[in-house]
């Protein structure tokens, strides 16, 4: 499952209850917004999507993970719009029988989702400045990991 | 003539001033011809080298042929996570 939403994390992460007997293992990423980038004092995120590829890419994303990994379930729930520093931009659940298959598919999602889902994300600065965050390194791959 | 709406995100969106936009063409034109073309009119901070393609909501080669009744998007780096 990949799904995005505007508002706030927390009471999904909440609400999620693990309740197949046959997991022995869950391994959980979440990917909160840093105060500092580079050497700059962020104080504000902002991020764009382009939803309707951004929920395909991610759905194939998870998809990938089920077949690749012996897991029994994976989600993957990233956010859009602004958001404070601190706060959840990303999460992601794996669930297996044993934790190695969890690590690995979690780290896949998360790798992945940060390739190639269309989401793009603007640092607003102390300083009033603001800037998009693209990877210049990550030439012909759209990478900003 | 036929229609490929063009979406714009991230810096592109800055640079064009605009979410959106349908060109008209009278041939089949690369996605890579349409982004020069348009690249020349709202001047992208951004080398192509550094873009990628979507048509109709996936990932395509820049010599990917338009005929018209596609959505066009150029991916700028991607920041998600």
């Amino acid at each position: 499952m990949f799904l995005l939403q505007e508002e706030s994390l927390e009471e999904v992460i909440n609400k999620t209850t693990l309740e197949n007997p046959e997991v022995g293992g869950a391994v959980s990423f979440e990917g909160r917004v840093r105060n500092v980038n580079k050497g700059k004092k962020v104080t504000l995120l902002e991020y764009q999507v382009y939803e309707e590829m951004a929920v395909l890419e991610g759905r194939k994303v998870v998809e990938e993970a089920l077949k690749l990994f012996p897991i029994k379930e994976a989600i993957c729930i990233h956010r859009y719009g602004q958001l404070k520093i601190g706060e959840r931009a990303v999460w992601v659940l794996a669930t297996s029988k044993h934790r190695k298959e969890a690590f690995k598919a979690c780290q896949y999602i998360i790798d992945e989702v940060k390739k190639r889902v269309p989401l793009w994300k603007k640092e607003f600065y102390e300083d009033e400045s603001k800037a998009w965050v693209e990877c210049l390194g990550c030439k012909g791959t759209s990478a900003s990991v | 003539m036929k229609s490929i709406q063009v979406k714009y995100f991230s810096s592109l969106r800055d640079a064009s001033k605009k979410d959106q936009e349908v060109l008209s063409i009278e041939s089949p034109k690369k996605a890579s011809q349409i982004f020069d073309e348009l690249n020349e009119r709202y001047h992208f901070s951004l080398d192509r080298s550094y873009i990628k393609v979507a048509i109709n909501e996936a990932y395509q080669d820049w010599d990917t042929l338009l005929h018209g009744g596609e959505t066009l998007v150029f991916i700028p780096p991607v920041a998600g996570g």
